[in-house]
């Protein structure tokens, strides 16, 4: 559904998520093209969730995120130019090349970490949750994971932790558990190498505020953060919010097959040859082509602003293709510098 | 002339840093003296009551929320109490904090200390006794004292907290009760190490209880007529090879003691100085004396037996020079 909120609001999003989209497609073709080196996971089919949880973030709050990042920065405000050009490694990125695509980052948007190891983030999130409760600021952290990390046991002992001292955090469980095409209301989202029914046992255990939602709904996504952020910050605790998403079906790189989304499948139907067998998710799982169709039905935008809008977004992610493509490689030298702050006594 | 206790000066140190620094609180149960030493501990824990975070037996979770905190304004001493204790946070301690500053080209700053009792501290066994500091050198970002004089404990810990590095502060529960003169000479800089007595023979290097015992050791080989030069490291990361160096370069000799197994430990390092820059200065082969690579047992004749203790750093120091 559309969010409750004005329509620059409500178009703003559906920029970010395409935004999102357009950026992992420069991605992938730059890693066909063999400028990515090592492996990469990208953030198609929920863009939703970035988006809708991270509109509702203030200034001052934190997010921290995991391998899949690229489209939690590009959510909250990072500068896609230099996230395309950390991802290829390059000296204009976020971290000068340091961190990749695995530790994607924007410390001057308070998102200072993305950890490679799947609930390696969640103790750390709670930890800046406890400064920021301790520190008496009005503010939340934000940490975005997948249900994958519940597999860990960093995982269990930040919940609970969260929990007892009710501190102000969203632990935002992005289950992309399937990759098969579902039916959104009806599918089981289960994660088979849990042993509870539901991912969101594990967080009603520990006595967890505990939110399920789907990803591909745009307005309850918005909704259930806005909530738990305005539960955090009145010190009413954590909020576990699991949001069942499904990811693009078609593999992990590198046989991660993908095309430029055609934004006129919204309202033509029309899906490549080369993705017939992936019709279902076209047509009921992504969540841009979904909220664009949902906004034409309200009559908020017609085809033509669609179409428009969406032309905006790729000529803007030319430019940060060409950017990133055209920035060089760090000098080799700066491998030695920034291992610990500079120190004198 | 007063005495003063590691211990004391240990607590007193963190209560002042806490008074002066308001961003200083502390994650973890544990207090700083373990079993022995807790009641010590309490005042401090009354005063700032507010900022003292008692946990939950998780360790994993604490450190990794010490990290978060730090990354957030606070400056988080995290006790994690016993050294075996540091494997089950592990992936945090290692993996994440030293890691971050980097991975964002030094633009997050993780100013945590954690804070363990490390070492063979009578009857701890197999899984209380470990020395994790060799495995931390490993862990490139981290920077790790190792203290073991009482009135280096305040120096050190400002310096920490100064450098705004993710840091592993060693102690040793058998460190508490040393007592050490409240008006020795002035603390180096942090990332030097200490000439504590100075000799011509030879130069024994130790830190935390390993140089309180070649300190006892250099009292006994005087009586010998062996006169020891005695170094204590202070800080293992960084590692200060020049003091090191100098020394030898002067006695010709080398002892290390280092309750570490043998393998890649701290005692590895200071000989491995003299393979890559003092290959000439050494005189007779360096001496390594850590614990041998076997599990540490319960029994306390059985662990002295291990312990690389006063005897055999005078039976070393005299095999040198004799």
């Amino acid at each position: 559904m559309i969010p409750d909120q004005p329509r620059e609001i409500c178009l703003e999003a559906l920029r970010k998520m395409l935004l999102i989209r357009r950026l992992e497609e420069a991605c992938i073709i730059a890693a066909h093209e063999g400028k990515v080196p090592g492996h990469f996971h990208v953030y198609i089919g929920q863009e939703s969730t970035g988006v809708g949880v991270m509109s509702n973030l203030e200034e001052g709050d934190y997010v921290y995120s995991t391998h899949r990042n690229h489209g939690h920065l590009v959510a909250r405000g990072a500068d896609p130019k230099k996230v395309l050009a950390e991802i290829l490694t390059k000296e204009t990125g976020y971290a000068g090349g340091k961190a990749g695509t695995l530790h994607g980052c924007a410390p001057d948007l308070n998102f200072p970490l993305s950890s490679g190891i799947v609930a390696g983030v969640l103790p750390i999130a709670t930890g800046t949750a406890y400064a920021l409760k301790q520190r008496g600021l009005a503010n939340v952290t934000t940490v975005m994971f997948g249900e994958g990390a519940l597999e860990e046991g960093a995982a269990y002992e930040a919940l609970n932790l969260a929990s007892l001292w009710k501190l102000p955090i969203l632990f935002v469980c992005e289950n992309n558990t399937s990759e098969v095409e579902r039916v959104p209301g009806q599918a089981h989202y289960h994660a088979p190498n849990l042993s509870v029914p539901e991912v969101a046992d594990l967080a009603r255990t520990l006595s967890l505020t505990t939110t399920v939602v789907e990803g591909i709904d745009l307005a309850a996504v918005w909704a259930a953060a806005g909530a738990a952020r305005a539960r955090a910050v009145a010190g009413e605790g954590a909020t576990f919010l699991e949001v069942q998403t499904v990811t693009w079906p078609g593999g992990q790189w590198p046989t991660l097959a993908t095309g430029i989304t055609d934004i006129r499948h919204a309202w033509n139907g029309e899906i490549p040859e080369e993705f017939a067998d992936k019709a279902a998710w076209f047509e009921r799982n992504d969540p841009i082509l979904t909220n664009v169709r949902e906004l034409l039905a309200a009559g908020i935008v017609d085809q033509a602003g669609i179409e428009e809008l969406d032309a905006e977004v790729r000529d803007e992610m030319s430019e940060v293709a060409r950017f990133a493509n055209d920035s060089p490689l760090p000098k080799a030298e700066n491998a030695m510098t920034n291992v610990w702050p500079q120190y004198r006594a | 002339m007063a005495d003063i206790t590691f211990g004391a000066a240990k607590i007193k140190a963190v209560g002042d840093m806490m008074r002066e620094d308001e961003r200083i609180v502390i994650i973890g149960g544990a207090g700083f003296g373990g079993l022995e030493h807790a009641a010590d501990v309490v005042p401090l824990i009354e005063e700032f009551d507010s900022r003292v975070l008692m946990t939950p037996i998780a360790e994993l979770g604490f450190c990794g929320m010490g990290v978060g905190a730090a990354i957030a304004g606070l400056r988080p001493i995290v006790t994690i109490g016993t050294g075996s204790f540091a494997f089950e946070a592990w992936p945090q301690i290692v993996n994440e904090a030293p890691n971050i500053h980097y991975m964002s080209d030094g633009k997050v700053n993780v100013p945590v200390i954690f804070h363990a009792l490390c070492g063979i501290r009578i009857s701890g066994a197999a899984q209380h006794s470990a020395r994790p500091q060799a495995m931390l050198m490993q862990a490139a970002g981290l920077q790790i004292m190792a203290p073991s004089v009482a009135t280096d404990v305040a120096p050190l810990l400002k310096a920490v907290i100064d450098s705004e590095r993710p840091t592993f502060w060693i102690d040793h529960s058998l460190l508490f009760e040393e007592t050490w003169p409240d008006d020795a000479p002035p603390s180096p800089p942090l990332g030097k190490a200490a000439v504590v007595r100075e000799g011509s023979d030879v130069t024994l290097v130790g830190y935390s209880i390993d140089l309180v015992r070649c300190v006892q050791a250099a009292r006994e080989l005087a009586e010998a007529g062996i006169e020891a030069e005695v170094i204590d490291l202070r800080t293992l990361a960084p590692l200060d090879r020049e003091t090191i160096l100098n020394s030898v370069g002067k006695t010709g000799r080398l002892v290390v003691a280092d309750e570490c197994f043998p393998a890649a430990s701290v005692a590895s390092e200071v000989a491995a100085i003299f393979a890559d820059d003092g290959f000439g200065l050494l005189k007779k082969p360096a001496q390594r004396l850590n614990f041998p690579a076997v599990p540490v047992p319960a029994s306390p004749p059985l662990e002295a037996y291990l312990i690389p203790g006063v005897d055999k750093i005078v039976a070393a120091a005299k095999k040198v020079v004799g």
